[in-house]
């Protein structure tokens, strides 16, 4: 008798599956079940059509005859059944999807280990790169689709039994906007397919399908539009497939952008509640009640700081601006973070390598803007801090910057008694004394103001002004497409801030060299990650550096880690050939496709009128006009922003 | 076909029970019952005692400088309790601090280290830290424990032994395998950031243990990777316990004789250790064992450089039993049985250790059973299922050991329990446990109960609530669970507390007494205000006051009536049964709406009068105070 179930059991299950989809379609449209009924069943539906589509894919692999042109298609369809279920896949349990379903195909470190474990890479963007290779690797596929099959599988059972409110519909199709806006469109999780727009029209047939679902229950414009303005998204995808020429800022702006508003104003006007509702609710790293994703009010700085937003803000912000400008925090009362941070240069100091402390030499590296830094989850190029108050922290200990620590500032700034007037004003629980926390708290304050997203560019695709030169709209297009900048510099911070969660910030291995020789390139010798945390020593991370933002990139030359670069037509050039494989460095763990991009002269030139429409320092820039004063004169000396 | 209709009816009748979602209105405008229940203060009082980065620690001087203070390191990790049992003192004792960190500082020396101060019990409960002045002349509140010029420096602290008599020892995680390992580089140019350990010339062990160690060179990071004593008194360390081995240390208990030392170490595959000493209190002579899958144990050298090296490939090489990634040990005084945490790891194939000799702990038979209760085979292919990589141990346990018989076994598999039928309307389990790891043992009013931290390896497969999912780092929880229980399960758990999101909770050690409760709160996210924002090691006071509050509520449960009711210990607000709930202002204003819940978490709901509303639209006045 077991036996005969054992044999049985694959047609069994077949049926089952066939009944299950049957009875779920049934239950889609019908009228009596109520729309959250029907999302639900169609996520389920979803799941179970990606596990179809994988094992088709398995069979096809493993087919004796082993068909290239068949394992392709059998590939699109898998991508084309999970786009449709990635948004909630994503929403639900997005360390499972980056684990095992559709990470980056790069090698990653084993988190919370205690040992040192490399993780190799699975999962579709391994798949697509492999598949579509000239001669792919029949048995290396094998493997790689058995592997998918068997974690999608799991993935799957859990995913069957998980409990979906209509609040968890809106928010994870909101994000999934914004996933297909700064992630979908650039291509960056199709790197051997090029299938990137065909997979965002079936990321938005279940946004199609919800707003269809809702549209009874709504009204007015909302009703009228959403699903409107989502078949037009569609069409217009469906309509322009090159990849190449795809108007990117058109469809953020006229489609996505529009359609994200329409989402937040329906859920809004069913009286479904928000996350903000929730006790996870204020510590998003995006304020979800935007209407825009380039909006400036659309990332929460209070979520990357240390410091949360309170009625005594404007005081503590301007202490920390007064600590910002005093030299008195470096041990020779000479140096303050403006020395390195000059906000005429959008806080950057223009020196390839900023000065030392006492002149003796230079320190290690570029200095970054600080304009939009709070967006990040680490700081320094080697990602070697987590806060922006730990940042400034190794700036204050390190002997070539500050050369000091909190406890001698501490004392120091205790002998001004205008200073200790600031911090009781600023502290309500100020204990008497000035101490480490509260001066952290106030720079870190200053620094958490120190964000702008109304650049040009910003305003253009908010539609509030239409000041863009058609080379600028042009040279954005590149950027988020061809030239595959946006897929590491990712929209709106064009950072390695990771979109649409923003929980992390990357880094990359350009190969960036030591001088601009390119007859004789010498690979830069700064190992950058390798050298960072300890527990981030790995191959892998050598000469890897901190995506930073190109946002004011007309006030930050010169460029890269090191400043090799005077000018963007070079960091073009650079990129345009390959990175550091394109100089000839035999980089293997280069994370830059090592390609040549094939940008013509005048596409580069739109790139970079692109990327200067995105300077914005307004009402950053004003110094102090004096400082706290101290009881020794001589102190009393010290220059706002330090004498160098 | 039988079968197939089944199944069928099964789903039919899973969307049945999908109900329409209760729409909450955003202002409620309802008539409000009048039944009203009190969310008391919690009996329980939380006090801040050590701020990571912030407190001073005092240093001792080297190189001809002098002693001095510097910034306490972070990363709070385990916490041990000496007792001060001088006559007439009004002392508690001393707490001993890990720093599970590698870092570079002139003053409190490179590597991990430990912070250790003396405290007192305020007539209130409170806790206040005593001055002290060490024979070493340091004055002071938190001194630094002196590794550098004693034993050696130390690297990522995380765990340790806290022995009744106080006896403390530190553990050092993180197994490194070569120089570079421990030292990120200078910082230079080249882009070092001055991380880890700078002196990394060799290192001449002086011990008094016996064997080869006392006076042999080796390379500076093989002397990293041991349980190493130290003196909280005197804030200075004793010994690197080369005889019981090189490995990637976590826990371990010293029992009642004085001799036996269970250890736990964090590898996968990792070994079940004893070390057990020929005399009573004296840890520098004695016999080191394996555990074995048959349940005996099989010793080890332990007195040759080159055997404890890498004590646990010689494990395995003589058939120890594998686990995956031991933690914290703690003890029962009741039972007599030792337990401790196997926190679990997403991804592992153990067919070649076991090839090359180690044997499968039997408790992966219950553990892949219970995770897979479909499956129907032996319990030998169950434990090949889990060694052959057929097992993604997401979850983790707290096993068991009873040494009466030899036996381990799974006392709490981890994980949030879904139920197996599909569809379900089930929500997000309020119970769930994963990756557990560190333990202790509370006795409170006679009672004995289980105390344990998560550490949590991911939010993959329900480790955190979906909530918590996309706006990244994991909220760890700090759960009680009463041991008088039988065959507890993950139900059976109470929540003392969720730490910032970000951060590990860890570190739980009790007071002899009971009535307080001291532990760590580990590396939180940047975003909460001050403290919150750095590691801190806190007390909580008041233990005695609370457990009758738990018991009798099953009748409640059993009740189909709307009813809520307070855990005013963890300031939670239950439900008869699971459902949707809003929770309004008195003035009718929406603040909270949650789905499918059955324990509300309302610490950050302000003293007042609010209105629970269920998805029935019935209400319940609810008073926080």
């Amino acid at each position: 008798m077991a036996k005969d179930i054992l044999s049985s059991r694959k047609t069994t299950v077949i049926c089952v599956i066939s009944v299950l989809i049957f009875l779920l379609s049934a239950f889609s449209y019908s009228s009596k079940t109520t729309a959250l009924e029907q999302l639900t069943g169609e996520y389920r539906t979803g799941l179970q059509n990606v596990e179809t589509a994988l094992f088709e894919l398995k069979n096809t692999v493993e087919d004796k005859s082993f068909d290239v042109q068949k394992t392709r298609e059998a590939f699109l369809k898998v991508r084309a059944s999970y786009k449709q279920i990635e948004f909630l896949l994503e929403y639900f349990d997005n360390t499972a999807v980056k684990d095992y379903i559709n990470g980056a195909p790069l090698p990653k470190i084993e988190r919370n280990s205690g040992e040192m474990n490399i993780l190799q890479p699975h999962g579709l963007q391994v798949l697509d790169e492999m598949i579509f290779e000239d001669e792919p690797d029949g048995e290396g596929l094998k493997k790689e689709v058995g592997l998918l099959c068997k974690n999608f599988t799991e993935l799957k059972a859990f995913q069957l039994k998980q409990y979906i409110s209509e609040r968890n519909l809106f928010e994870a199709a909101r994000l999934q906007l914004v996933r297909i806006a700064s992630m979908g469109i650039t291509g960056f999780d199709t790197p051997g397919s090029g299938n990137s727009l065909v997979d965002c029209q079936n990321a938005l047939l279940p946004l199609l399908k919800m707003a269809k679902i809702y549209k009874p229950q709504l009204q007015g414009e909302t009703s009228a539009q959403l699903v409107t303005k989502l078949e037009a998204a569609k069409q217009y995808l469906a309509a322009n497939p090159d990849f190449d020429t795809f108007n990117r800022l058109v469809f953020i702006k006229e489609y996505l952008n529009p359609v994200f508003k329409l989402f937040k104003d329906a859920q809004l006007q069913l009286g479904i509640e928000t996350v903000y509702d929730t006790p996870a609710g204020v510590r998003q790293p995006y304020n979800y009640l935007a209407d825009n994703f380039f909006g400036d009010d659309f990332l929460n700085p209070d979520y990357f700081s240390m410091v949360k937003t309170s009625t005594h803000q404007p005081k503590i912000e301007e202490l920390g601006k007064y600590l910002f400008f005093d030299p008195v925090l470096s041990s020779n009362n000479k140096r303050a973070c403006a020395s390195c941070h000059n906000p005429q240069k959008a806080f950057t100091d223009g020196e390839q390598r900023s000065l030392a402390m006492d002149f003796k030499g230079t320190v290690s590296r570029n200095s970054p803007t600080l304009v939009n830094s709070v967006f990040a989850d680490r700081y320094f190029y080697d990602l070697r801090t987590e806060k922006i108050e730990n940042q400034f922290e190794h700036v204050i200990t390190s002997p070539h910057e500050f050369n000091t620590s909190y406890p001698e500032i501490s004392a120091k700034l205790n002998q001004s008694e205008e200073y200790k007037k600031l911090f009781r004003e600023a502290f309500h629980n100020y204990s008497g004394e000035i101490a480490k926390h509260t001066i952290s708290e106030a720079i870190g304050a200053y620094l958490k103001t120190l964000t702008a997203f109304n650049s040009d560019f910003d305003k253009h695709l908010r539609g509030e002004a239409n000041t863009l030169s058609p080379q600028a709209l042009n040279g954005f297009n590149l950027f988020m497409g061809k030239a595959a900048c946006a897929t590491c510099h990712f929209a709106p911070t064009f950072s390695g801030l990771v979109p649409p969660n923003f929980t992390e910030s990357e880094s990359e291995v350009l190969g960036v060299p030591a001088t601009t020789d390119t007859i004789n390139p010498l690979l830069d010798g700064d190992i950058g990650r390798f050298g960072g945390r300890m527990k981030e020593k790995v191959d892998f991370n050598r000469h890897s550096f901190k995506t930073v933002t190109v946002r004011n990139v007309s006030l930050t030359a010169p460029y890269m880690h090191n400043g090799v670069y005077n000018t963007l037509e070079e960091v073009l050039n650079f990129y345009n050939k390959g990175g550091g494989a394109g100089l000839g460095f035999e980089l293997e763990n280069q994370t830059l496709a090592p390609d040549a991009l094939n940008l013509t002269p005048s596409e580069m030139k739109d790139i970079i009128t692109f990327m200067q429409s995105l300077t914005d320092t307004v009402g950053l820039i004003n110094k102090p006009v004096s400082l706290p004063k101290f009881p020794s004169a001589e102190l009393n000396k010290r220059k706002i922003g330090g004498e160098y | 076909m039988k079968k197939l209709y089944v199944l069928a009816a099964f789903v039919a009748a899973g969307f049945a029970t999908a109900n329409a979602q209760f729409k909450f209105p955003i202002e409620a405008t309802a008539n409000f019952s009048a039944t009203s229940v009190v969310l008391p203060q919690s009996p329980l009082k939380s006090q801040v005692l050590f701020i990571g980065g912030v407190d001073s620690v005092q240093t001792v001087g080297s190189n001809g400088q002098p002693n001095g203070f510097a910034l306490a390191k972070e990363w709070h990790d385990f916490l041990g309790f000496t007792p001060d049992t001088a006559v007439g003192t009004q002392d508690l004792g001393w707490l001993s601090i890990n720093h599970e960190m590698v870092w570079n500082d002139d003053k409190i020396g490179d590597g991990g280290g430990m912070t250790s101060f003396k405290i007192r019990r305020n007539p209130n409960g409170s806790i206040s830290i005593v001055n002290q002045t060490l024979p070493d002349g340091r004055t002071g509140k938190f001194f630094n424990v002196d590794f550098k010029n004693t034993v050696g420096e130390t690297g990522m602290n995380c765990a340790g032994i806290s022995a009744p008599n106080g006896r403390i020892w530190t553990a050092e995680e993180w197994f490194r395998t070569n120089n570079a390992s421990i030292f990120a580089g200078s910082a230079s140019p080249l882009g070092g950031s001055g991380a880890g350990v700078r002196d990394t010339a060799d290192w001449v062990i002086s011990t008094t243990i016996p064997g080869d160690f006392n006076g042999k060179t080796i390379k500076k990071y093989q002397n990293f990777n041991y349980m190493v004593e130290i003196d909280p008194r005197t804030a200075k360390a004793i010994r690197k316990q080369y005889n019981w081995g090189r490995g990637g240390w976590e826990g371990g208990i010293v029992m009642p004789d004085n001799k036996t030392v269970y250890l736990g170490i964090d590898e996968s595959p990792g070994p079940w250790v004893k070390f057990v000493a020929n005399t009573a209190g004296d840890f520098t002579q004695g016999n080191l064992y394996a555990w074995k899958a048959d349940g005996t144990w099989v010793q080890l050298v332990n007195d040759k450089f080159d055997s404890i090296a890498n004590l646990s490939v010689n494990a395995f090489a003589k058939g120890a039993a594998i686990f995956n990634r031991n933690e914290w040990v703690a003890y029962s005084p009741i039972d007599g049985k030792v337990y401790w945490t196997e926190t679990g790891r997403d991804g592992f194939n153990f067919t070649a250790n076991v090839a090359a000799g180690a044997s499968m702990s039997p408790h992966w038979a219950k553990a892949y059973k219970t995770r897979n209760p479909s499956f129907t085979g032996t319990d030998q292919a169950a434990i090949d299922s889990v060694m052959a990589g057929k097992f993604i141990d997401y979850y983790g346990r707290v096993l068991v050991y009873d040494p009466a018989t030899g036996k381990v076994d799974i006392y709490l598999e981890g994980g949030p329990f879904t139920p197996t039928s599909l569809p379900v309307n089930g929500g997000y389990p309020a119970k769930h446990l994963s990756n557990p790891d560190g333990l202790g043992v509370m006795t409170i009013n006679g009672r004995q109960f289980m105390l344990i931290c998560e550490d949590l390896n991911g939010r993959s497969f329900g480790r955190t609530p979906a909530e918590n999912q996309a706006s990244g780092g994991e909220i760890c929880e700090l759960w009680m669970l009463d041991m008088t229980i039988k065959n507890p399960t993950i139900n059976d758990l109470v929540r003392i507390a969720a730490t910032p999101k970000g951060a590990e909770v860890t570190g739980v050690m009790p007071s002899p007494d009971g009535k307080t409760l001291f532990f760590n709160c580990q590396h939180p996210a940047p975003t909460h205000p001050f403290p919150f924002n750095h590691s801190l090691t806190m007390a909580v006071t008041g233990w005695e006051n609370i457990v009758n509050t738990w018991v009798g509520v099953e009748d409640i449960k059993n009740s189909d009536v709307f009813t809520i009711y307070p855990n005013p210990v963890s300031r939670e607000l239950h439900l008869n049964k699971a459902c949707d709930i809003a929770i309004y202002e008195i003035s009718g204003k929406r603040v909270k709406v949650l789905r499918n819940v059955e324990v509300v978490d309302v610490t950050d709901l302000a003293a007042g009068t609010y209105i629970v509303m269920n998805d029935k639209g019935e209400t319940q006045k609810l008073i926080v105070e």
